[in-house]
């Protein structure tokens, strides 16, 4: 056994989320590496506005430093203005996907849909639509939660959701549609 | 409530984050309309392969250690080799000393079960006994502790009995229950019961607790998962299907 010290309140509050907060890097960057460099930059960020944050949700806090990182990184990468492109506010809304045939295939073609044709759809996604998904099916998290996590209200968060839950509903059955074309 | 309504409705109505009033709304509406029934079963479908299929990725191993040990380094921090532990646990007994002084919550230490909940995830130590299955860990309690813990195990529900362990609430000795449900994992803390009490579910810290008695003992669940799917648990729990 190696000596062992005893762990931080820092440490103590946040080892147990990071878990969650590898897999919302990697699902917010694109490769492992990438996830690893935003993680370290995260826990880096995290440890020193710890004593000043002292978190209620040290979850929430966690992730949403994480989420933080990862669209630094990407804003730093592409190096243009194309993130600040407001998904809120974009046309498209997911009423009209109610207008789809009612009794129609797309349930048995969401059933059916694999892994594969899942994660690519998700990734096709907005990461603002994306993390609102992942995190709620994922990790579970409630809309508060996301919320927190997200720094937006509540209402920005389900109209996220839904409007991430149409996009890969039509995604998925575009996919499937051209399979079996 | 008409279909434009609904349709703003039905995602929360899937999560369980409407409040009573609306969910009654959008059932109404859903037992006369078939458009929108199809689309609840969409998004349910949706939700379900999602939670069944979408990988979460673990952390390689040792990358925790390493960033956690990274972040330590900069600013050299006032960390003293504690003596052993002999310090922190006098501190931590002073925190259940304290926390059981100031009990908001009726007479449940609820600081203290996510407390165990979250101690019982860092250390290799959320299982003393590890078995999915019922009839091993049910014995082991035996003698450990004073009543007969009811064990059973869900996985065709997909709550996984993944083992069993002794801990310590309310200053008294409790079963804990390990169930896992995807990466998640759901303590079930289980001691006697003094007298019945009502269910009663509550958020701290971002878990979900819920707790009741039943047949002279009390239980109490703790989990990160949503409350939809811990409420599936506790509905299981609370069954009395002849199954145990």
């Amino acid at each position: 056994m190696p000596p062992r010290v005893s762990p931080s309140p820092f440490e103590s509050a946040l080892r147990p989320h990071f878990a969650a907060a590898h897999n919302l890097a990697r699902w917010l960057t694109r490769g492992a590496a990438d996830a690893e460099d935003v993680l370290q930059d995260a826990v880096l960020r995290a440890f020193r506005s710890w004593d000043a944050a002292r978190p209620t949700s040290p979850r929430a806090w966690l992730l949403r430093i994480v989420r933080n990182c990862c669209y630094d990184r990407r804003k730093e990468r592409e190096r243009e203005p194309a993130d600040t492109v407001d998904v809120d506010a974009l046309a498209g809304d997911s009423a009209e996907v109610v207008g789809l045939p009612a009794d129609g295939p797309e349930v048995r073609l969401l059933r059916m849909a694999d892994a594969e044709a899942l994660q690519h759809a998700l990734y096709a996604l907005a990461p603002e639509f994306r993390e609102a998904f992942v995190l709620r099916e994922v990790e579970g998290l409630a809309y508060k939660e996301i919320a927190d996590v997200a720094g937006v209200p509540l209402g920005t968060v389900m109209s996220r959701l839904s409007r991430a839950r149409a996009q890969l509903r039509i995604l998925i059955a575009g996919q499937r549609r051209r399979e079996t074309a | 409530m008409n279909c434009l309504e609904t349709s703003r409705l039905i995602g929360p109505f899937v999560d369980d984050e409407l409040d009573a009033r609306s969910v009654i709304d959008v059932e109404i509406h859903l037992a006369r309309c078939a458009a929108c029934t199809e689309e609840r079963s969409e998004l349910l479908a949706l939700r379900e392969t999602a939670r069944e299929r979408l990988p979460r990725f673990d952390p390689p191993a040792g990358l925790e250690e390493r960033l956690f040990r990274a972040a330590r380094k900069p600013e050299p921090r006032r960390r003293l080799p504690w003596r052993q532990g002999a310090m922190v646990l006098a501190a931590a007994c002073a925190a259940v000393v304290a926390t059981s002084a100031l009990r908001p919550h009726g007479d449940e230490p609820l600081d203290e079960i996510v407390d165990a909940h979250v101690r019982s995830l860092q250390a290799d130590h959320l299982t003393d006994v590890v078995s999915s299955d019922q009839h091993t860990v049910k014995p082991w309690f035996q003698g450990r502790i004073d009543c007969a813990v009811p064990v059973r195990d869900f996985s065709a529900r997909g709550f996984v009995l993944s083992g069993g362990r002794l801990d310590v609430l309310d200053g008294r000795p409790a079963a804990a229950l390990v169930y896992r449900r995807r990466q998640h994992v759901l303590n079930l803390f289980v001691s006697p019961a003094a007298a019945d009490e009502p269910r009663r579910d509550l958020s701290v810290r971002g878990y979900r607790i819920s707790t009741w008695t039943q047949e002279g003992l009390r239980y109490r669940l703790v989990s990160d998962i949503a409350p939809s799917e811990s409420d599936e648990l506790v509905s299981l729990l609370r069954s009395d299907d002849g199954s145990h």
